[in-house]
């Protein structure tokens, strides 16, 4: 009889423990629910570009239930815009920690990543986004980056075409796709994929300076100096492209039109160590070689750790006839790690 | 206090060499030449300048600038005068600014192709010391062409030497050597010939000698109409050197002097001096801080004819000293010498036809540190004029072949008095340039090593990314979640009686709209039952279960409350009992008639399911009516109506002997037959169990 009443009673609990559970089972997805509504009112805002409204939804969503992940990721990426990468780092991590199958949780930590330099690692959350089927045009474009960054320009190669071909007129993907034929010598086919970026979008300078750069390698110097001039008339304040116009005129042997570009670059940014160090070479083409001395000490002193400001100055020195101080310079640049200084200061002994 | 020069002693340490050994032609300028008036402005001063002009060329090389300047002047008024671009072109040639010779006498040749005999050879010096050898090779030639050889020889002109030193120079053009070569500025060189420098071995005064205007009242040397030798000293300051100043004092006298060398310790220098026997070298020796009067070197070292330089080993045992006396291979040759056991110095020694040429040597000068003899040579493989060459002795005491030192430090003009510092690394000599002062300049050479390549910095922002990144190019506008928004409906299945849960009913919801089942549910054991509805609206309701019969209603959800999605609904059941009865609401009649209208189907389709899953029951199907109209009409038509539905489940395959039918009219109403609804409901077919 006693066990029969204890069996009653252990029924009794477990019947009204299986109902509480019932019940917060009940209250749970009730609060899921709530979450998942607000949620949307957030994505809503988001879709509107109003992201203080969606950030604020989604604070909301995840205080009614913080287990929901998708609110996460949402404010991560809201976060990478008004540019607080740690909270938005934070917010990536717990996204996936509650679902590890959200492949856009892992793109957008692995682009906080990129944003940080850390490449590698990037690179393998951009392959995990992939691979857990965020297949969008920027994950591989991104990858794309990665890869060429870790020079690894055959899979970049291939991650910029995927991105162009789900995206046709994605202007940056072919940019990078040219930069990263450029990597592999193919220089005409850069200058194609350059063209192609420019047809999508006119506003990349940077295209007709690295477009440029590849008819130099094809002894295009005319076509060169047309598109570093494209590129300097479309931004007259990209130093860039005039430093590497004074490169092409001096390499045509046009030394005062070099002198002139490598002159606005250090007008423009004065703080460019390597136009005071162009501009030292050409004075030495000049004969100027007091010039150019002054000239490789201004980029030294902008730069202390420049090694061929210091290989370069020892040969305006070597022609002034300042044979200690050149000797001293060359070892200097070997102390740099400038591979050619060892021979020069073979010369000084 | 300068000392006066005689006029009497006139040699020089060295003459200009570059075409004096053949004289130019001094042609005459008429003022028929001009084709101008002689009234016009500014022309009868100009006539004459040229007068001067013509007395100062007929003076000879030393005064050829000053002319020069007074035929350009007189070219204004007739730039097409052969004879005058002629007497311009080669006062050109006889200065440092030669690279304007060509032009002028390439005028006067177009003007007039005969304007002299020695156009030609003008033409070729011209092109000659401009580089330009191929060129000159064919006016060589021109020239040379003109003369018999008789008349060569008599003149002593040597076409092959002219020709070779172009050879030369193409080759030695083709092969420049790395140096830099700087004039050591205008506050040290003149426009006069400045040469020979020779530096302190503390390197901090630079000796030279120059052949500059002292002060109005120098004269010129009748040899070459230029003014005195003299040495000067300069003091470095920094990288440059100080305005030089005269040495005067012991140092100088009424002759040429030249500076030639210093001892290694400081205490001696070595002079040229022009004297009568024709120049010899003496030496002074600095006491107290002052150099002493300047004595002859050893006599054994002398001869009666010329000693130019003099150079000393670098521990001063050995010397070569550059003399013209008896026993030389041609002109000024290298002679050595070395102090004997005694520690007088031996009879100087050619240096044989390996070292000296049939032309000059000069310039003769040791390395600080080094077995290698500088000097300058105007055979050998010179491309013109004095070459530097540079000879080294072998561990055996041979010295080798002397070797040209290479454009640019020789070029076709004089290039000599080479000095180089022990490292090897640069040098001071006296050269005629293009970028010089006047006459002969000192320049410095600095030695550059290996050719080195600039490291030119290019940089190129090869992704767009990193030139201008698109701020929300990684962001992917989210999507919407789907959120569970169905209706629930719920409720509990009960027998209409006992009020027992009824488990395991089946639960229908069909939208009437669409005439479809759009969810079913089962109840559990407990008749409970939650069944997800698309949207909160009326739906029918079919309930059946075993053992029950079944239950259509309307369940208006639209009406009623929700709460956490859910609506509720419960549903009782009849037992399968005999004398249960059951309203079949949804058979449909057309008006006044008996026949069934297609709607019916369903509920016809469900009394025959009853009846096939409950094979023994029997049932009473009868008609009812309102209480409208007569009792007789109401009665055939209720009757007619139940038989319809009983002879549709006979032919759905329903025995007929389980289905009776029966007419009540409007004796058995439900309803009130008073009101429209309560006429509506009395208006019916139903059922009754009449056995199981």
């Amino acid at each position: 009889m006693k066990h029969f009443k204890i069996t009653i009673l252990l029924l009794f609990i477990s019947s009204f423990a299986i109902a509480q559970a019932n019940e917060i089972e009940q209250e749970i997805l009730k609060l899921k629910k709530q979450a998942k509504l607000i949620y949307n009112e957030g994505v809503r805002f988001a879709e509107q570009g109003k992201i203080t409204d969606a950030h604020k939804k989604f604070d909301a969503a995840l205080f009614i239930y913080s287990d929901f992940a998708l609110p996460y990721l949402e404010r991560a990426k809201i976060l990478i815009l008004t540019n607080e990468l740690d909270l938005a780092m934070n917010d990536c991590a717990k996204a996936i920690e509650l679902n590890d199958k959200l492949g856009e949780a892992f793109y957008i930590r692995a682009y906080m990543k990129m944003l940080m330099n850390d490449h590698q690692n990037a690179l393998t959350d951009f392959t995990h986004s992939i691979q857990k089927g965020f297949t969008e045009p920027q994950s591989y474009y991104y990858r794309g980056l990665m890869n060429f960054e870790l020079k690894d320009y055959n899979s970049a190669l291939i991650d910029f075409t995927m991105a162009i071909d789900k995206d046709y007129d994605f202007a940056y993907a072919y940019n990078e796709r040219a930069s990263t034929k450029r990597m592999l010598s193919d220089y005409h086919g850069a200058i194609h994929d350059y063209k192609q970026a420019l047809s999508y979008d006119s506003t990349i300078v940077i295209a007709y300076d690295n477009m440029a750069s590849c008819k130099i390698k094809t002894g295009d110097f005319e076509g060169a100096l047309e598109d570093y001039t494209k590129a300097i008339t479309r931004d007259p304040d990209f130093y860039i492209s005039l430093n590497n116009r004074g490169n092409a005129y001096y390499q045509m042997s046009n030394y005062e039109l070099a002198l002139n570009d490598f002159t606005k670059v250090t007008e423009i940014k004065k703080d460019y160590a390597p136009a005071y160090n162009n501009l030292g070479i050409t004075k030495i083409e000049l004969q100027n070689y007091l010039g150019a001395e002054k000239d490789f000490d201004m980029a030294i002193e902008l730069d202390s750790e420049y090694g061929e400001a210091y290989m370069n100055r020892g040969y305006a020195r070597e022609f002034l006839g300042k044979f200690p101080a050149a000797c001293a310079d060359w070892r200097k640049a070997q102390e740099l790690g400038v591979e050619d200084a060892e021979k020069y200061i073979v010369e000084c002994e | 206090m300068r000392i006066v020069k005689s006029i009497i002693f006139i040699v020089i340490l060295i003459s200009s060499i570059s075409f004096n050994s053949i004289s130019q032609e001094d042609i005459k300028i008429k003022k028929s030449d001009f084709q101008i008036e002689i009234k016009e402005v500014g022309f009868k001063e100009a006539w004459k300048e040229l007068k001067q002009a013509e007395k100062l060329f007929s003076q000879g090389l030393g005064t050829y600038p000053d002319a020069l300047e007074l035929y350009l002047r007189t070219a204004k008024y007739n730039s097409d005068c052969a004879k005058l671009n002629y007497k311009i072109g080669v006062c050109y040639l006889a200065t440092d600014k030669f690279y304007h010779a060509t032009e002028f006498l390439e005028r006067a040749y177009l003007k007039d192709n005969l304007v002299t005999d020695d156009i030609h050879f003008m033409l070729a010096r011209a092109y000659h010391l401009n580089l330009d050898f191929d060129k000159a090779i064919v006016n060589y030639k021109a020239y040379f062409d003109a003369f018999t050889a008789k008349e060569l020889e008599k003149y002593n002109i040597n076409v092959d030497k002219y020709i070779r030193e172009c050879r030369y120079g193409k080759e030695l053009t083709n092969q420049p050597v790395r140096v830099i070569i700087n004039n050591l500025g205008q506050r040290v060189n003149s426009r006069y010939d400045d040469y020979n420098p020779v530096l302190h071995p503390n390197n901090d005064l630079l000796y030279f000698t120059s052949r500059r205007e002292l002060d109005k009242k120098d004269k010129r040397i009748e040899a070459d109409n230029k003014f005195f030798e003299n040495v000067f000293v300069s003091e470095q300051a920094g990288d440059l050197w100080r305005k030089p100043n005269l040495v005067e004092n012991k140092l100088d006298s009424k002759n040429n002097e030249s500076v030639i060398t210093i001892s290694k310790d400081g205490s001696s220098i070595y002079l040229y001096n022009g004297q009568e026997n024709g120049g010899d070298i003496l030496v002074s020796e600095l006491k107290k801080g002052n150099w002493k009067s300047p004595k002859l070197i050893s006599g054994k070292l002398l001869s009666k004819g010329k000693e130019t330089t003099i150079a000393f080993s670098p521990d001063e045992r050995e010397l070569f000293i550059v003399s013209n006396q008896y026993g030389t291979v041609g002109g000024m040759d290298i002679f050595y010498s070395k102090l004997n056991e005694k520690g007088k110095w031996t009879e100087p020694a050619n240096m044989g036809a390996a070292i000296n040429t049939e032309y000059n040597e000069e310039g003769v000068y040791w390395h600080p540190t080094e077995d290698k003899v500088y000097f300058s040579s105007q055979g050998h493989n010179s491309m013109g004029g004095y070459d530097v060459f540079v000879m080294e002795r072998n561990e055996e005491g041979q010295w080798s072949i002397p070797v040209n030192l290479g454009y640019p430090i020789n070029t076709p003009n004089d290039d000599i008095f080479f000095k180089m510092d022990e490292n090897n690394k640069q040098a001071y000599y006296s050269a005629v340039r293009d970028n010089g002062f006047g006459g002969k300049d000192l320049y410095k050479v600095i030695f550059l090593g290996e050719e080195k390549e600039m490291k030119l910095s290019t940089e190129d922002i090869f992704l767009a990314w990193n030139y201008k990144s698109i701020d929300d190019l990684f962001y992917y506008i989210p999507k919407e979640v789907k959120v569970d928004t169905a209706l629930y409906m719920v409720g509990q299945v009960t027998d209409s009686k006992s009020g027992e849960a009824i488990k395991m009913a089946k639960i229908e919801v069909i939208d009437l709209e669409m005439s479809q089942v759009v969810a079913t549910g089962l109840a559990d054991t407990s008749g409970i039952y939650k069944i997800k509805i698309p949207k909160k609206k009326d739906y029918g309701v079919e309930v059946t279960a075993k053992d029950y019969l079944f239950f259509v209603e309307m369940a208006y959800l639209s009406q009623k409350q929700v709460v956490d999605s859910k609506v509720t609904a419960n549903f009782q059941l009849n037992k399968i009992d005999v004398g249960a009865t059951m309203v079949l609401d949804n058979i449909f009649f057309e008006t006044n008639k008996a026949t069934i209208k297609t709607e019916s189907a369903a509920e016809l389709a469900r009394l025959a399911a009853l009846l096939v899953e409950n094979p023994t029951i029997r049932l009473e199907i009868s008609g009812h009516t309102d209480n409208v109209g007569s009792y007789r009409v109401n009665q055939k038509l209720s009757e007619s109506r139940a038989k319809s539905v009983v002879n549709y489940m006979v032919s759905q395959g329903v025995s007929a002997d389980r289905l009776e039918y029966k007419g009540y009219a409007f004796n058995q109403p439900i309803a009130d037959n008073n009101t429209a609804d309560g006429r509506a409901k009395n208006r019916r077919v139903e059922f009754k169990v009449i056995s199981k």
